[in-house]
């Protein structure tokens, strides 16, 4: 069922997969580099992206629709902890 | 034919994908760092959806897809900008050749209140940032 990576379709997942996995690797640099507190709270949009990018990866080769929910719940956790960790940034500085 | 369509948006996806993560690793900036990050990956998780839409030609996951495009793109700029909003508040330094800063002279960093214009030149701190 999984199709081979000599295969134009097998070709281009394993393609998407490696782009991913290297997209995972800036944004762990940058998790671990990154000077200020926002600059390793954006690397959760990235990561949620390459997330994302991953399960429909998965959906493709093996065929599972039913994984395209992963990616809508992915979606709004992320919006959740983008507002909330903005809230938290403004609240070091402003008391009120 | 319908396979060449979903090989195209698929390696677009996954590219502009790796492209966001090039900018969040080489750019300058918070603020650059954050636009490039958003926009970039945004585009690529739409276009990667779109793929899937293709490959599975079903309503139901046409719908889905849809769902989640449209919740991407309505929710992703507000993230970015509630961040780089509050960055801006904790006083982060823009880049040295950033040209335009426009909350820079409405905005009073001391007691963290916005400078509303009452009159032609003169200023009142009123607003108070919550």
């Amino acid at each position: 069922m999984i199709p081979a990576a000599d295969t134009p379709i097998g070709f281009a997942l394993h393609f998407a997969l490696v782009c991913l996995s290297l997209a995972y690797f800036a944004a762990l640099y940058r998790l671990l580099k990154g000077p200020t507190i926002p600059d390793r709270i954006i690397v959760i949009d990235l990561v949620a992206s390459a997330t994302i990018g991953v399960v429909l990866t998965f959906i493709i080769l093996t065929g599972k629709t039913i994984f395209i929910n992963v990616a809508l719940v992915i979606a709004l956790i992320v919006f959740m902890g983008n507002v909330a960790f903005a809230k938290y940034l403004k609240k070091t500085v402003c008391d009120d | 034919m319908a396979i060449y369509f979903v090989l195209f948006f698929l390696t677009i996806g996954a590219v502009f994908i790796l492209i966001a993560s090039i900018g969040l690793l080489k750019m300058p900036d918070i603020y650059l760092r954050m636009s490039a990050s958003t926009i970039a990956g945004t585009f690529g998780v739409a276009s990667m959806l779109v793929a899937v839409a293709i490959h599975f030609y079903d309503f139901g996951i046409f719908l889905h897809i849809a769902g989640v495009i449209i919740f991407l793109i309505l929710t992703v700029p507000v993230g970015a900008h509630m961040l780089g909003r509050s960055s801006h508040i904790i006083g982060l330094p823009m880049w040295h050749k950033t040209v335009r800063d426009d909350m820079k002279d409405k905005y009073d960093h001391e007691n963290h209140t916005f400078k509303t214009f009452k009159k032609e030149g003169e200023l009142k701190n009123d607003t108070k940032e919550a």
